[in-house]
Formats: structure tokens, C-alpha cells, sequence
């Protein structure tokens, strides 16, 4: 319509429907005010000035919006964990070996827990909305924390465990790609709500 | 007054507004303005995104409707609401007496 709604939404980030809802609002609510102005005889160049001065500065408007986007994408990302973790706890205890798996392997598995727990911890505490403030940041941090950690102590335990691995039926061999896209899923929300909890800020 | 002014009393004006019944946004920036008699100076684009705030939290439901040809998205206020409505004028009326008393007459 003019560029006043784009000003505003142009750099709004966050989940694509609610972004496009809160477009859609706020447009229609520009063409209202315009056309209530043409109404009363005003010419429409004026008419959209006019209404763009009394809707405010957009980056402010901007702000606003973006502070809601960051709270949903935190929302999304912290259901995302919540649901995520302890599928992903359960797949890789399922590669556990038996027999005594060692100090360092012991270690390790526990530091893992610490970050799943962490983070399970933060994700909760977001959906339960007893966390807001930075949600969005924060759920992204944990999420690509707890990855991080995981995936690389998964892997150093790999490395220097000796033990032997668990006799699991073949078609459990499917878990290490149920595994990756659970890690690439939770990947993918953290990122996302690390770069929206980025913009409203 | 301006938006300064007014900064934080925002939800509870929209608020108050939506317990006369629901509204889309552009309604309730009119009733906002008329209301006050046109003394509230506000950037009308921030009732946008403080009705997403309140339909977050809880104090307002939303939902798209049409009519005359017109697509909205109409608010109305919940029982949450009603209570933080409740809470936000205990607030304020606490506020006025204590700027009346610092004030003085």
C-alpha cells in the first residue's frame, strides 16, 4: 500500500505465520485509517502521511512486534526440546554398551546429562512462562549447547570406550538416523531462535 | 497526555476498552482517542503489537473475522483479562495517591 507497513515489517524475523498474521493487521489497520482520511477529503498522498505520522515511528512499532516474534519462536524452540531431548536421551542410551564402562566414560556421560538436563531445564521453564526475558536467546544457546556437548562427548565415549556394545535387533540400526534428523531438527530451532531472540534485542 | 506519559498503562487502557466488547484494532484506537477526549497522544501502530502482548499473556482472545468486505482480526477480553483490568486500576489508583501526596495540592 505505501511504504509505511513495509518499514515496519521489513525487518521483522520469527515464525512465518504469525509474522504474516501481524502484517496483515497492521495493514489493514493502515488501510482504515487512510481511507478514513480520503472519507473526510483529504487527498490520499496526504491521507497516507497523515496516518503513517499517527501510527509512529516504525521502528518502534517494529520493536514491539519483534519482542512477540521472539517470544513464539522461544515458545516453538523450547517445545522443540521438551520433546526432542528425551527422544534423543533414549535413542543414544540405547547405543550404550554393557560392563563397566570406565571413569572417562562415566564422566563424560554424566556431563551430557547435566546439558540435556539444563537445557530441559531452561525449555520448561519457558513453557511453563516463568522465563521471558532473553527466552528466545536463551532456548537457542542451551539447544546448540546441549548439542555441541552430546554429539562431541557421543563421540569421544565412541572413541575411548572399550567396551562392547549393546546386542540391539537390526532394525534399531535405523537409530543413528533417527538420531541426526532429531539433532538436525533441534539444531534448526536453536538457530532460528537464536537469530530472532538477536533481533529483538 | 503523551506516549510517555501514558508508557506502561497501555494494556490496561486496551484493556478496559475490550471489556466494553470486542473490537479490532483500529476500533479500539478509536476508542481510545474518543475516550479521553482526544487528549491521549499515541503512536496509534503500538495497539497492534500490545494486543498480540495481551493475547499472549492471556488477557485477550483474538480471532480473524470478515465483514463488508473487510478482513479483522477482533479482540475480545478474557477473564485473565478482566482480572489484570482489575489489578492495573488498583495500580493506578495507588499510583494517582501516591503523585497526589508527593504533589501536593
Amino acid at each position: 500500500m505505501n511504504g509505511y507497513v513495509d518499514a515496519v515489517t521489513a525487518s521483522l524475523r520469527g515464525p512465518r505465520r504469525l509474522r504474516a498474521d501481524m502484517v496483515a493487521e497492521l495493514g489493514g489497520g493502515f488501510e482504515e485509517a487512510v481511507a478514513e482520511r480520503i472519507d473526510a477529503g483529504m487527498e490520499r498522498e496526504r491521507a497516507l502521511a497523515d496516518a503513517a505520522a499517527e501510527f509512529g515511528e516504525p521502528h518502534l512499532i517494529a520493536a514491539e512486534f519483534q519482542r512477540e516474534l521472539a517470544a513464539a519462536q522461544a515458545r516453538r524452540t523450547a517445545c522443540t526440546l521438551l520433546i526432542g531431548l528425551p527422544a534423543l536421551t533414549i535413542m543414544w542410551d540405547l547405543f550404550g554398551g554393557e560392563g563397566d564402562p570406565g571413569l572417562a566414560v562415566t564422566l563424560l556421560a554424566r556431563l551430557i546429562d547435566l546439558a540435556t538436563a539444563a537445557a530441559f531445564t531452561v525449555a520448561a521453564l519457558v513453557v511453563a512462562r516463568r522465563l521471558e526475558r532473553r527466552a528466545a536467546a536463551l532456548c537457542g544457546t542451551v539447544g546448540l549447547t546441549h548439542l555441541v556437548v552430546a554429539l562431541g562427548g557421543s563421540l569421544l565415549i565412541a572413541v575411548i570406550g572399550s567396551h562392547e556394545p549393546a546386542d540391539v535387533p537390526a532394525a534399531w540400526l535405523l537409530l543413528p538416523v533417527a538420531s541426526a534428523l532429531g539433532s538436525a531438527w533441534i539444531a534448526g530451532s536453536a538457530l532460528r531462535s537464536l537469530r530472532v531472540g538477536r533481533a529483538a534485542n | 497526555m503523551d506516549a510517555d506519559g501514558i508508557h506502561g498503562q497501555l494494556d490496561t487502557l486496551i484493556l478496559a476498552t475490550l471489556k466494553r466488547g470486542e473490537a479490532h484494532g483500529y476500533a479500539i484506537i478509536a476508542a481510545l482517542k474518543e475516550s479521553s477526549g482526544e487528549q491521549l497522544d499515541l503512536p496509534s501502530g503500538t495497539v497492534y503489537p500490545a494486543l498480540r502482548r495481551l493475547e499472549r499473556a492471556g488477557y485477550a482472545a483474538g480471532k480473524w473475522t470478515q465483514a463488508s468486505g473487510r478482513r479483522r482480526r477482533v479482540y475480545a477480553i478474557t477473564d485473565e483479562g478482566l482480572a489484570a483490568l482489575a489489578k492495573g486500576r488498583e495500580d493506578w489508583l495507588a499510583l494517582r495517591e501516591v503523585m497526589s501526596a508527593v504533589l501536593g495540592p
